[in-house]
């Protein structure tokens, strides 16, 4: 599918995975895109921020973001690299995700890849290459962060 | 940057999941436009290895700019083209009450445009307070940046409220379309959000002066917006020249 920039696909998705008032989780980066947290407001979902910790490169701290998964939970918002820190997710980090989401078959993983073109001296790593995530994994790219 | 507004989504297989989405972007249309599509459809196979080069490589090279005081460290990113700065230590240097008010204060006293924590969610605990640069720019815009940081971070002691730095005083283009705006404000737009329907009601006298001359008699200067456009000023007086009020001690 294609649209006007990436925007557009961080609404469809929340629209597409909850339904309005009954609760469904959406976790997302604190900081992060704004978008995120108004998307998730606005089509009715409840929203989770999960911290990036400056004391790991402004990462997430997998033990954290399996205390906020639970059964409500059914969006992930990853985004490497990031906006606004320029921080990207270890391939290790990425498999620690796909550990704690396995468990949680309703719960799907929005990628924002929209940097992906843009990594300087580390290596830029897919949620959706790690095994049993490819298939709940929806990726998001654009043609105009290059 | 290339500009296009350009974003698409998949995913391996096609599960039910991204049909989901198909199908609100049917019903909620976000269609691009043909010449963005278009744009976007033949630069991309090379937009990253063209465009990237416009960008600095890393801001690596740049940092020591700022950092040899450590007054505002800059941790080298991953990726995208964003720095993430912790400004605590810089808020307290500069009397700054939070990553907002620096934000503003870097604005208006140097003239740099950045973006707050707060603006991208609420802050961790912790971690105190950070701002972002954007460094999706030519390095002649990110030097004068970094020069106008760096200026700013350097008269700490001195620096207060009110304190002209030297964009201000070298007329950073920022300040004067500040000071410009400001000035054209003032014959257009009422001071008072009631002015405009007092004036049309003949039983209250107007707030504010209506006539083309001042209290004093004396006429009013051309505003300087007037100069520059090569137009006269609106007319404020009273239609057919009718005498004038002024308001309750001038």
């Amino acid at each position: 599918m294609c649209a006007c920039g990436g925007k557009p696909f961080i609404g469809y998705a929340i629209l597409s995975v909850t339904d309005y008032g009954v609760g469904h989780e959406v976790i997302y980066p604190n900081p992060g895109f704004p978008i995120y947290g108004s998307q998730v407001v606005a089509q009715g979902a409840v929203p989770v921020p999960l911290d990036l910790r400056e004391s790991r490169e402004f990462n997430f701290d997998p033990d954290e973001l399996a205390r906020k998964v639970n059964e409500r939970t059914r969006l992930l918002i990853l985004c490497s690299p990031h906006n606004p820190t320029g921080s990207i997710v270890s391939r290790a980090d990425f498999e620690a995700v796909a550990e704690i989401v396995a468990p949680y078959p309703d719960l799907w993983v929005y990628a924002d890849e929209v940097y992906s073109g843009l990594v300087y001296d580390g290596e830029f790593h897919s949620i959706a290459a790690v095994p049993g995530m490819r298939e709940r994994t929806i990726m998001v790219d654009t043609a105009s962060k290059t | 940057m290339t500009g296009w507004r350009i974003g698409y989504c998949g995913q391996p297989g096609a599960s039910p999941g991204v049909h989901q989405v198909d199908h609100q972007h049917r019903f909620l249309p976000s269609t691009p436009q043909p010449v963005g599509g278009g744009g976007g459809a033949d630069r991309f196979p090379g937009a990253v290895g063209e465009d990237a080069g416009d960008l600095p490589p890393a801001p690596g090279p740049d940092r020591g700019r700022a950092e040899p005081h450590r007054r505002l460290p800059l941790p080298p990113p991953g990726g995208a083209f964003y720095v993430w700065p912790n400004v605590t230590e810089a808020c307290r240097m500069v009397g700054a009450q939070d990553s907002e008010e620096f934000r503003k204060r870097l604005l208006y006293e140097a003239g740099v445009a950045v973006m707050a924590d707060i603006h991208f969610g609420t802050h961790v605990a912790g971690d105190g307070e950070h701002i972002r640069f954007s460094y999706a720019s030519s390095f002649e815009a990110i030097d004068q940046g970094l020069e106008r940081i760096a200026d700013f971070m350097s008269e700490p002691a001195v620096r207060g409220r009110g304190h002209r730095c030297r964009a201000q005083r070298s007329g950073c283009p920022l300040v004067r379309a500040r000071a410009r705006l400001r000035e054209w404000r003032s014959p257009l737009v009422p001071r008072h959000p009631s002015s405009a329907s007092m004036r049309r009601s003949k039983s209250v006298p107007p707030t504010w002066p209506v006539c083309s001359t001042s209290p004093t008699g004396a006429a009013p200067s051309t505003p300087s917006w007037s100069r520059a456009l090569g137009v006269p000023p609106p007319q404020t007086g009273p239609p057919g020249g009718r005498p004038h009020r002024h308001p309750p001690g001038g």
